[in-house]
């Protein structure tokens, strides 16, 4: 994979998460918004080398996490975790099910970003509970609860619905990103 | 299962153990993230702040309501004449509120100039360059400009269309100003006063109320059973803790009104605003103005 590309893959990512996908918000259901973070991750996930396909999966998590506007608490403060855990989850299980998907097929695409929103979602809703739980933390500044949890998962089902579009797109850039994912089932 | 080589396996095993390490780190001793992402946001803002144009303008707030131009002029027309009518009633109430003051001061025999009305604000219209989309109650943050870097300062109010209260400054830097959303936790109680229409033609004075944010972008407050709030009611700001000229700015609008079975004499209201912070490609700052009174501005109207 081409780190070059992943980086601005990566950027450009996050900052139509802060931006442009606020278009596409349903504000009548809960504001459920996609992510193209998300779907990121699910692409390089099902293509990348396992390494790099970690690794990738982290820096868009930190990109998500510290990008503006997703400050926490009175003190401002960006708390790192729950989307670069999240992702990396979603990258491991991911790396463990792709042998036995097709990984060219936009369907897959649209499963995997599911699975890689609804990872974060869980991670956010751990390390909210945790910090919580935790008596030196600084309290609840991450959101937790059911309702948070069933809004994320909300969000990721969108995502990947919004990943039959850009799916399609990302497969038509796959010679710059220059994957070497060796043996896998592909379609003809 | 999938393979890694053995270094890259355990460099990423140290790197993601400090990310569990750091998920839970006091937020006191995270004020090293900030940097971090002033760092990141130097690629990021300027595509997010053309996305936000984007979708402002693909999805406007501030649509017409359905309205086709006929009834726009129409309703231009009449907006015209109320702020003609406003602006008289402006005037008439400033010039007697000038005229007690100045009698005040003659009784109580103050120095000239305590009583002065406070200065109208500066308005800074700015765009939204990053928010959460999702997040109802998402912080966002503006775009800085040389004038909003100059005069904004935490503590300012951030409007929508000069009229709905959306949001306070709650951390400026040389690199982002962010803005607390009016619903959100951090923001804390605020006081308001119901505009009841009902109550208003039966003479009742406004019924004050002290609106707590529910954390899902709505507000609660209890209320004497007796006022008998209607759904619908505004609420508009009336706390000694904001700015002088964010008094009277609409808060949001009554949607449920609730008798409390533990305390049949009072009423749980819930306050939805007209428009959340996170929803909007750009906002209105009114920030303190510091510089000094010209002469003509003292003597008024």
């Amino acid at each position: 994979m081409r780190w070059l590309v992943f980086l601005i893959a990566a950027l450009l990512a996050t900052a139509l998460d802060l931006g442009l996908s606020g278009a596409m918000t349903l504000r009548t259901m809960g504001f459920l918004t996609p992510s193209f973070a998300a779907i990121l991750v699910a692409y390089i996930a099902l293509l990348g080398r396992a390494d790099h396909v970690l690794w990738g999966a982290w820096v868009v998590g930190m990109l998500a996490d510290l990008s503006p506007g997703s400050a926490e608490g009175p003190q401002q403060v960006f708390i790192i975790g729950p989307h670069a855990l999240g992702y990396v989850l979603a990258a491991w299980i991911l790396l463990t099910v792709r042998s036995m998907v097709f990984r060219q097929r936009i369907m897959t695409l649209c499963v995997c970003t599911v699975i890689c929103g609804s990872c974060a979602g869980i991670a956010t809703v751990v390390v909210g509970l945790v910090r919580y739980w935790l008596p030196f933390t600084g309290g609840a500044v991450v959101p937790f609860g059911l309702g948070d949890l069933g809004h994320e998962i909300g969000d990721a089902i969108y995502s990947g619905l919004l990943a039959i579009p850009v799916g399609w797109l990302l497969f038509q850039t796959m010679p710059l990103w220059r994957f070497d994912y060796g043996v896998g089932r592909r379609t003809a | 299962m999938f393979r890694v080589s053995e270094r890259s396996n355990s460099t990423f095993a140290f790197v993601l153990a400090a990310t569990v390490l750091a998920s839970v780190l006091p937020t006191a001793w995270l004020h090293w993230t900030r940097d971090l992402s002033d760092v990141i946001r130097l690629p990021i803002t300027p595509v997010a702040h053309a996305g936000n144009r984007l979708a402002g303008w693909l999805r406007p707030v501030d649509s017409g309501d359905g309205m086709n131009e006929a009834d726009l002029r129409v309703h231009l027309e009449l907006l015209q004449q109320e702020r003609d009518r406003f602006q008289r009633l402006y005037r008439a109430q400033r010039l007697r509120s000038q005229e007690l003051a100045a009698q005040l001061r003659l009784i109580q025999d103050l120095p000239e100039g305590l009583l002065r009305a406070a200065r109208p604000p500066m308005i800074l219209p700015t765009d939204v360059t990053a928010r959460d989309p999702g997040d109802v109650v998402s912080m966002v943050e503006v775009q800085l400009t040389p004038d909003i870097e100059d005069r904004v300062m935490v503590g300012d109010v951030a409007t929508w269309l000069n009229e709905r209260l959306v949001g306070r400054v709650a951390h400026r830097s040389a690199f982002r100003v962010t803005i607390l959303p009016l619903a959100h936790p951090d923001t804390g109680p605020i006081q308001g006063v119901i505009l009841d229409a009902a109550q208003e033609s039966a003479g009742a004075p406004p019924a004050r109320v002290l609106l707590k944010p529910l954390g899902d972008g709505l507000l609660a407050a209890e209320v004497d059973h007796r006022l008998g709030t209607s759904i619908g009611a505004d609420v508009v700001l009336a706390d000694s803790t904001w700015p002088v000229w964010a008094q009277a700015l609409h808060v949001g609008s009554v949607v449920s009104v609730e008798q409390i079975d533990a305390a049949p004499l009072r009423d749980l209201i819930i306050v939805q605003p007209a428009v959340q912070l996170h929803e909007l490609p750009h906002v209105v700052l009114l920030a303190r103005d510091d510089e000094p009174m010209t002469s003509i501005e003292e003597a008024g109207p």
